[in-house]
């Protein structure tokens, strides 16, 4: 506890902690001249003695300070505040560098966007996305697609023991109203359980009953997307229990999604959701799959056991299942949907980025360093007046940090800008395209970090270089600080 | 900038630790009693005091308030705090194993 307040205090406390210490030695100072004057020196021998003595410590001041804890939060300040005073020094080479950055970090950024939404992370406005994958029969030919008939799951929702569920849905266009008010809506079958699997809950009315899906079901009910309620329905709330005809058969609808979720294939934004009937032949594979996997199991386990259920039903049941195996795989890795598509031009582009970011790292790193060398005197005078190398090296890392900051302040919006821009490029077809293009959490996250590497790496070169200056030929006000030294020279030369 | 090599690194935490121990002393006092106790053979600079002080006293084995001196001045006392005393103890064993070791080296030939 005590210790705890000792912390507060050093961090809250600095300035007091300095003046503190500075009485402390006036009173060492003080008692030094005292025992002088009883040796017998004169007062002012006795003055100068002691000062002598004590001048040793100034320089070692530093050093107490950096014992005190957390104190490197204590200089931040002054470095922010140091940093933007050199930033307003030199706007002209400080405005193209953050111009420079913010283009490698909203490159960066941009495809990391789209890599987030529409390849890793497409089934927007599902709970906990990251546990969600993809059963997948597998055939030896490799022809046929690679759809599970509902017989067949029923089979894996019993037996597999690595998932908590195992959602059907069939796609496809569909007309609904009559008449004048026809409209084309793509609709899916789904397994009754496909909102709860999922994990998405109907901002109105409510999800499938048990008794509305199967062989139970006595009439046809439809969850229906936030858009179409909105578009069609004008966001009428008096539409819940209201009964429609979809492809001319009545369906009544119980329930509105939420206005993110737009259902569970990767590109495609879906309008009603009706519970399928069911077909029991084992070979009608029709369906696609969707597993959520218990905690902490990985895929690949979860797979290896769809491969041993699938091969028990083709020995079970040779006619329909001779040689069709099964997998679980990642969204992105299946044989269907825009993710899987996307994966590998994706990953491409990413790795361009990436070395664009590098390329303005680079170039960044010599601006710094050209602007660095020209600091050379300042760097000498303040390590001559007593700053650690380690207090001069956080110095120019906050600086570059600061730049970083600024650049990913301009660049951001921009890249979640360009983030949404597939959303334009979509041809008008019939098929209602959809990309997950809105920027989640971790691509803020994503910003921040590439922003602190790419200061980290900018910074680097700048603050070794001026590590190296001497402090004594800094000082001296002779050709240094207009040729540049062998050393700042090479490292100019590895950065182009 | 080296640091005061006067006394190996560690000792003299010992020796403050020590001296700070009998009753509450300033960093004045410390330094006087160090050079009295030792026969005026250890001297101990101010730029080498106060640094290990104040690391002390972060380390929490020593607790520092401010009091009146007998000059009458406010000064900063510096007392041993329980944490202090066990590291005092364990300090002086390491010390006493250190030197038997080096006298018995030094005297073997």
């Amino acid at each position: 506890m005590e210790r705890l307040l000792l912390i507060l205090r050093a961090v809250f406390q600095s300035k007091r902690a300095d003046r503190e210490l500075d009485e402390e030695l006036q009173y060492h100072l003080d008692m030094q001249v005292q025992e002088g004057l009883k040796r017998g020196l004169t007062p002012q021998q006795a003055q100068t003695a002691a000062k002598r003595a004590l001048g040793a410590i100034t320089q070692r001041k530093e050093e107490i300070r950096e014992a005190r804890p957390l104190h490197s939060l204590d200089g931040l300040w002054a470095d922010i505040k140091y940093g933007l005073r050199g930033i307003r020094r030199n706007p002209g080479i400080s405005t193209l560098i953050v111009l420079i950055m913010a283009l490698g970090i909203g490159a960066t950024t941009t495809v990391f966007g789209w890599i987030d939404g529409m390849v890793l992370h497409p089934f927007r406005g599902a709970t906990d996305d990251g546990q969600l994958a993809v059963l997948e029969a597998v055939r030896a030919n490799g022809i046929e697609a690679p759809r599970v008939s509902y017989a067949d799951s029923r089979d894996f929702q019993d037996s597999l023991r690595s998932i908590s569920g195992l959602l059907l849905s069939e796609k496809g266009p569909a007309s609904i109203g009559e008449g004048e008010n026809a409209y084309v809506v793509w609709y899916e079958n789904v397994s009754g359980n496909y909102f709860h699997v999922l994990g998405v809950k109907p901002i109105l009315g409510r999800a499938f009953a048990r008794d509305e899906y199967g062989d139970r079901a006595k009439s046809l009910t439809a969850v229906i997307s936030y858009r179409l309620w909105k578009n069609y329905f004008h966001a009428d709330k008096s539409v819940l229990g209201r009964t429609v005809r979809i492809n001319r058969y009545p369906v009544t609808i119980i329930g509105v999604a939420p206005p993110e979720f737009v259902g569970d294939f990767p590109g495609v934004a879906l309008d009603v959701w009706v519970p399928a009937p069911v077909a029991d032949q084992r070979n009608a594979r029709r369906f696609w799959a969707i597993v959520r996997l218990k905690p902490g199991v990985s895929i690949s386990q979860a797979s290896a056991e769809a491969a041993t259920v699938a091969a028990n039903l083709s020995r079970a049941f040779p006619k329909t299942n001779e040689g069709v195996g099964a997998r679980i795989v990642p969204i992105w890795k299946a044989q269907d949907g825009a993710s899987s598509i996307l994966a590998s031009p994706m990953a491409i582009l990413g790795a361009a980025c990436g070395l664009v970011l590098l390329i303005a790292c680079a170039n960044v790193a010599n601006l710094l360093l050209a602007r660095s060398v020209s600091r050379q005197r300042e760097f000498g005078i303040r390590l001559a007046l007593g700053a650690g190398p380690g207090r001069l090296r956080r110095q120019l890392f906050s600086e570059s940090l600061l730049l970083a900051a600024l650049a990913t302040v301009s660049g951001l919006p921009l890249a979640l800008w360009f983030q949404s821009l597939p959303a334009y490029l979509v041809p008008p077809t019939g098929v209602p395209v959809y990309f997950n293009v809105n920027p989640s959490a971790r691509v803020f996250l994503f910003a921040a970090l590439v922003s602190l590497v790419s200061a980290q790496i900018s910074g680097l070169p700048p603050a070794f270089q001026s590590l190296r200056s001497n402090v004594v030929d800094a000082l001296k006000q002779g050709g240094r600080s207009d040729t540049q030294s062998g050393q700042s020279r090479r490292m100019a030369g590895m950065l182009w | 900038m080296s640091k005061p090599t006067d006394l190996v690194q560690g000792t003299l935490d010992l020796l403050i630790l020590k001296t700070v121990a009998l009753e509450p002393v300033h960093g004045w006092a410390i330094a006087q009693r160090i050079r009295q106790m030792s026969s005026e053979v250890l001297q101990v600079g101010e730029s080498a005091l106060y640094p290990a002080l104040h690391k002390l006293e972060q380390r929490g084995w020593i607790e520092a308030e401010w009091k009146l001196s007998e000059a009458n001045r406010r000064a900063k006392y510096y007392s041993l705090t329980r944490a202090g005393r066990k590291a005092l103890a364990a300090e002086t064993e390491n010390w006493e194993r250190l030197a038997g070791a080096i006298s018995a080296i030094v005297r073997m030939v």
